[in-house]
């Protein structure tokens, strides 16, 4: 009865093991800042006999990021005629975005739009910028994006003069155009929006996604459509240089001059000091001495006096003040000639980032995972809105991890996320 | 007819004075040197920074009647 049997079966895929070359991909987006904006209804004088019209429910699509949804922009003032021109007054301290850049929309196909800021209301010194606004998006709004730290095409009187009490802007355009949502930011560096960090040479790589199935009095048994969230684990040995990125609690600082801890070995002069010329006095405390041909290494550690001025030291002391370069580091001259081994804090050049619970919400990191079935079979997964909530910190002697907890929120239209069946 | 002036050594005096009261200094130092070198381009491109458009009591009828009579 062997014809009864079948050993033939359907052709299948099998998920291949992760391998080395295989990354997922981290998009970090952040988000503008949008403090110095002002709407287009918010006009301060219509100049001669020019006259326009405020829509408050006509509001462009944000062409400025990525992906932000939302109301991110305000009306419409549209106006009667070419040519016709409106000043605005925004009341914030002009010096901060006096080299920034002035953004608005234009509705409508002008050639050219003309910008004048000013620090008076007659607007006599002036700095005028004709620019022709970007290509127009599906709602038929431009961008108009003056890049201020450029020269403006030409001045009038002294130019105008930058202050805190604010600036007056003159609007006009060759043709009917409606402007909205005007906004000032600081440099070009506010439209840095952007980052990829990627993650590879992974060893795990997600769980599983679990449903809750509940069952409720005169209904059938059914899942929970209640989910706010799903888990996604992830660890691997390599990382780009700018994973940092990442952890949501980071946000670049400021300072550009900062310090290393260095340790090097200096002979004490035969006033009792040395001198250290590359030392940041600017920092308190990191400082240590310890001698360097001690029997006792227990006592060969000294402590620092910290006095404004010089004072007389025991032999177990030390103490800093400035030098002409850098600092001096006093010893008692039973020292002088001796060896020692200073650690301290020397001057470098650093990038400054700081972590505060500030910038959480303004980060917004979607993900795309790719998942291989067979030869040619791959399957992104894309998840549009995900949190990380575990940020890895920790070194081993062992080969290096880089363990990360991602918790995939709902994104547009409540979709957790995507999944693209790549043919080739 | 409009004059067309622009006075890029004033303009960069009034950014670079601004700048000295920016709030953010690290910053401001970036801003300051991004204004000198936009207006060295420009002044690399255009050697005579101040440009004077036609008298304005000048119109163009009356520079074609010149060169008739010159003719």
């Amino acid at each position: 009865m062997s014809n009864c049997k079948s050993d033939v079966l359907f052709h299948k895929l099998s998920a291949k093991k992760l391998e080395e070359s295989r990354e997922i991909e981290f998009r970090i987006r952040k988000d503008l800042p949008d403090c110095k904006k002002l709407s287009a209804g918010k006009v301060h004088a219509f100049v001669g006999t020019a006259n326009g019209v405020y829509d408050g429910s006509d509001r462009p699509e944000n062409q400025l990021e990525c992906m932000r949804k939302g109301c991110i922009n305000s009306g419409t003032l549209t106006m009667n005629a070419a040519n016709d021109a409106v000043d605005y007054f925004f009341p914030y301290n002009a010096t901060e975005f006096s080299a920034g850049v002035l953004t608005f929309y234009v509705k409508g196909n002008p050639t050219n739009v003309t910008v004048t800021l000013s620090d008076d209301a007659a607007f006599t010194n002036t700095n005028t910028y004709t620019v022709a606004p970007a290509a127009a998006g599906a709602d038929g709004f431009r961008v108009v994006f003056i890049d201020l730290s450029q020269p403006p095409t030409s001045t009038e009187g002294t130019g105008w003069v930058p202050s805190s009490n604010g600036v007056y802007v003159r609007v006009s355009s060759d043709a009917v155009v409606g402007y909205s949502s005007f906004a000032f930011f600081d440099s070009i560096e506010d439209f840095e929006l952007l980052d990829v960090v990627k993650v590879a040479c992974l060893t795990t790589m997600g769980g599983s996604f679990d449903l809750n199935i509940i069952e409720e009095a005169c209904t059938e048994v059914q899942y929970n459509s209640q989910i706010t969230s799903l888990n996604f684990p992830l660890t691997g040995r390599q990382v780009t240089p700018n994973y940092h990125k990442l952890n949501p609690m980071l946000k670049k600082g400021t300072a550009d001059e900062g310090f290393e801890i260095v340790t090097v070995e200096k002979t004490v002069d035969t006033n009792g000091r040395i001198q250290l010329t590359d030392m940041d006095m600017a920092v308190c405390g990191y400082t240590a001495v310890q001698l360097n041909d001690a029997c006792d290494v227990a006592s060969a550690t000294l402590t620092q006096i910290n006095a404004p001025i010089a004072i007389t030291l025991d032999a177990s002391h030390f103490q800093i003040l400035p030098a002409p370069t850098g600092a001096y580091v006093y010893l008692n001259q039973r020292h002088a000639n001796k060896s020692v081994l200073v650690s301290y804090p020397r001057r470098a050049e650093v990038e400054e980032y700081e972590a505060s619970v500030n910038n959480l919400n303004s980060v917004h990191t979607s993900m795309v995972v790719p998942y291989i079935l067979g030869e040619n079979d791959k399957y992104l997964y894309i998840f549009d809105n995900v949190y990380v909530t575990s940020f890895p910190m920790a070194i081993t002697s062992d080969t290096a991890e880089f363990a990360f907890t991602i918790t995939i929120g709902r994104g547009e239209g409540g979709v957790f996320y995507r999944v693209l069946h790549v043919r080739g | 007819m409009k004059k067309s002036n622009l006075n890029i050594d004033q303009w960069v005096a009034n950014q670079l004075g601004a700048l000295a009261t920016h709030p953010n200094q690290h910053l401001a130092n970036i801003l300051s040197s991004r204004v000198i070198a936009n207006a060295a381009k420009i002044k690399n491109m255009k050697p005579e920074v101040t440009v004077e458009e036609p008298a304005p009591h000048v119109t163009e009828k009356e520079e074609k009647k010149d060169v008739e009579l010159q003719k």
